[in-house]
């Protein structure tokens, strides 16, 4: 057997930004907002149970704050929701998985396959109508696995599929 | 233990036990979580007629039940080759994966009520299963010793040795080490004990004798108004005192008759005066090692190295080993089985973007001094201002953390130097990086600049305010430096 052992330099090593990220499925999008929506009316539910159980809350003065509270709690929420999902993006690659997240604070993570633990996929109720899943990488990292949701729950098996017979073959 | 053959390839479930024991777990959680409810339900006065109160309460333990039910039916676990794959959920469906060969140790656990109903809960120990919690909470236990025999069976599990092997004693405290630790440490926290253990004896006198001691208090406070500056110098000077003996009494509790001891699979660490204390630390279950000495240790050379270990217990627990180190030559000793070379800080020294300061002090002290200064004025009015001051201290500390503030890097390590008055230095090897991100922010986005963290099993270290072109180049070697390498780990 041939033994290569090349001389690298570190403009050489493969670049992370260079790396084209898969974009998420796009019906997660519609998945987070219901989500995020059921989430705003429960507690906009709350508020109104508030208000009416609690009389000194049945002013005008309350009723405009705790709209306003909530709208901005939710709206801008909302809107971040969406930019940061068009930012969102995930790689495999061979011998790493990449994922990008974030908008205000944008994060891109590696994490090398002979680095992980395990791997799981769950997907809650409204992923599971839009058959998607989350695929979750477990490394002993004692802080931040690393979730990559939105993927089609046939994939997010295949890719669970993947990386575990990765890490058998790895060790 | 009977010789029942399971097919572990086939999901399997709980033993029915499980039910009553999720059951109680799911009781456990809850209480838990209403606690401050239930409190309220049971001082509040009036009880006369049932209520949505009592409805709710009534309707709990149903619900519970339920639960208990539906964990237990959604939960199977089998075996498939070299996996161990656990399905469960109720709403949310979870598959786990473990490789076999990932799992650390199997242990068996039995509480009154596992033997009672002849049940053992199993637990996997994995290094990156802390946070999942990977358990089957009963089984029969004859299936437990079973599937725990089946797997190790399976020769993929690592198991460690126990043989004793013979070590020496490297670094034993003296009694000159122990005072000068005494009088370095951090008085203003043990003021603060001694401050928290004064007002609790004061919270309960006052339950006790409510009366006199209302009188009491308002004579001396008017005492105290009308003393002079000695006297407050006097309690000043006292309160130093008291705080340099309990400091005292705290470092000689810990580290009384402290000694390392090593041979060729670790450190042992031995110390304390009444509770005993013996830490075993793998070389080979060490993440990264720093050292730190605040402003008088420093000048002195006194300084507490920290042993950043594998071990989900320990850093739950937050018992790192420490351990004090009272002469330079002792750091090379300890960072040694871990990292061999002592040359850290040649070459270049990569340092933080000046921005860093006065970017700490726009954001987030800004907003929340204004907001302090705020809610303050209708008290204190013009005074409330003096909270404005904290946009200096803030400057100050973030100024003089750039300004010490040394990246170094090594082929196989990076080292770190950091601090504020105090400094600390950190030592980690790119081999026991997990997972590396690269964070940026809109203004580090705006001015190429990026924050990097490193996670490891040890904890993670964050670098922070680098230039965006270093932090790629660092991102990027870390992976390939883990990719690449075929040394273990752990």
């Amino acid at each position: 057997m041939e033994f290569i052992n090349e001389q690298l330099t570190v403009k050489e090593l493969p670049k992370v930004e260079d790396v084209n990220l898969q974009p998420l499925q796009s019906r997660y999008l519609d998945s987070l907002l219901i989500q995020y929506g059921i989430i705003a009316l429960i507690i906009l539910a709350g508020l109104g149970a508030a208000i009416i159980f609690v009389p000194l809350m049945r002013t005008t003065f309350w009723l405009l704050s705790c709209l306003l509270i909530w709208l901005l709690i939710f709206l801008p929420g909302w809107w971040l929701e969406v930019r940061s999902f068009h930012y969102k993006g995930y790689a495999i690659r061979d011998k790493d998985v990449i994922f990008r997240s974030g908008w205000i604070v944008q994060q891109t993570t590696g994490c090398p396959f002979n680095r992980i633990q395990h791997c799981s996929v769950s997907s809650g109720p409204i992923d599971r109508r839009y058959g998607l899943a989350t695929l979750r990488i477990y490394t002993a990292s004692s802080d931040g696995d690393l979730a990559i949701p939105g993927l089609l729950e046939e994939d997010a098996f295949a890719i669970k599929a993947f990386i575990t017979k990765k890490i058998v073959t790895d060790e | 233990m009977n010789n029942t053959v399971f097919d572990w390839s086939l999901p399997q479930r709980q033993s029915p036990a499980a039910l009553f024991i999720i059951f109680l777990k799911v009781v456990k959680s809850m209480i838990r979580l209403l606690l401050p409810l239930l409190i309220f339900y049971f001082i509040r006065g009036d009880r006369g007629n049932v209520n949505t109160w009592e409805l709710t309460l009534a309707f709990l333990p149903v619900f519970l039940l339920v639960r208990a039910v539906l964990e237990f039916i959604s939960f199977r676990f089998h075996i498939t080759g070299s996996e161990l794959i656990i399905t469960k959920g109720i709403l949310r469906k979870q598959t786990i994966t473990i490789p076999l060969e990932k799992i650390q140790a199997i242990h068996i656990e039995q509480n009154f009520l596992h033997i009672w109903t002849g049940t053992a809960k199993i637990a996997f120990d994995s290094a990156g299963t802390e946070k999942l919690e990977v358990e089957i909470d009963a089984v029969l236990k004859d299936k437990a010793e079973n599937l725990k025999k089946f797997i190790l069976q399976s020769g993929i599990v690592q198991t460690e040795s126990n043989t004793p092997v013979p070590e020496n004693r490297i670094i034993t405290l003296q009694w000159s080490d122990l005072i000068k630790l005494s009088l370095s440490s951090n008085h203003i926290e043990a003021f603060f004990i001694l401050l928290g253990f004064l007002l609790s004896v004061f919270n309960n006198l006052k339950d006790l004798f409510e009366d006199q001691f209302n009188k009491l208090f308002k004579e001396t406070s008017v005492l105290f108004i009308n003393s002079t500056a000695g006297v407050f110098l006097t309690a000043l000077v006292l309160s130093l005192f008291v705080s340099v003996i309990i400091s005292t009494v705290r470092t000689f509790l810990t580290y009384f008759n402290f000694y390392i001891s090593s041979n060729e699979n670790g450190f042992r660490i031995h110390s304390g005066l009444i509770n005993v204390r013996e830490k075993v630390v793998p070389f080979k279950k060490i993440q990264y090692i720093s050292w730190k000495a605040n402003w008088l240790r420093n000048k002195i050379g006194l300084s507490l190295l920290q042993f950043h270990a594998i071990g989900g217990n320990e850093i739950k627990q937050r018992q790192q080993v420490k351990a004090p180190v009272t002469r330079f030559s002792f750091i090379s000793l300890l960072t040694q089985p871990y990292y061999a070379s002592t040359d850290v800080v040649s070459g270049s020294r990569h340092q933080m973007h000046p921005s860093y300061a006065i970017r700490k002090m726009i954001w987030p002290t800004l907003p929340f001094s204004l907001l302090v200064i705020m809610v303050a004025w209708s008290w204190w009015h013009w005074y409330a201002l003096f909270f404005s001051l904290s946009l200096l201290y803030v400057y100050i500390s973030s100024y003089l953390t750039v300004k010490r503030f040394g990246l170094f890097l090594r082929e196989d390590a990076l080292f770190i130097q950091r601090g504020v008055l105090g400094r600390e230095e950190i030592l980690l090897k790119w081999n026991n990086i997990q997972q590396a991100a690269l964070q940026q922010s809109i203004y580090q986005r705006n001015h190429r600049l990026a924050t990097l963290k490193l996670h490891t099993a040890g904890g993670v270290i964050t670098i922070p305010f680098i230039t965006l072109d270093l932090a790629q180049k660092i991102f990027n070697y870390t992976l390939y430096k883990i990719e690449s390498s075929k040394q273990a780990w752990m």
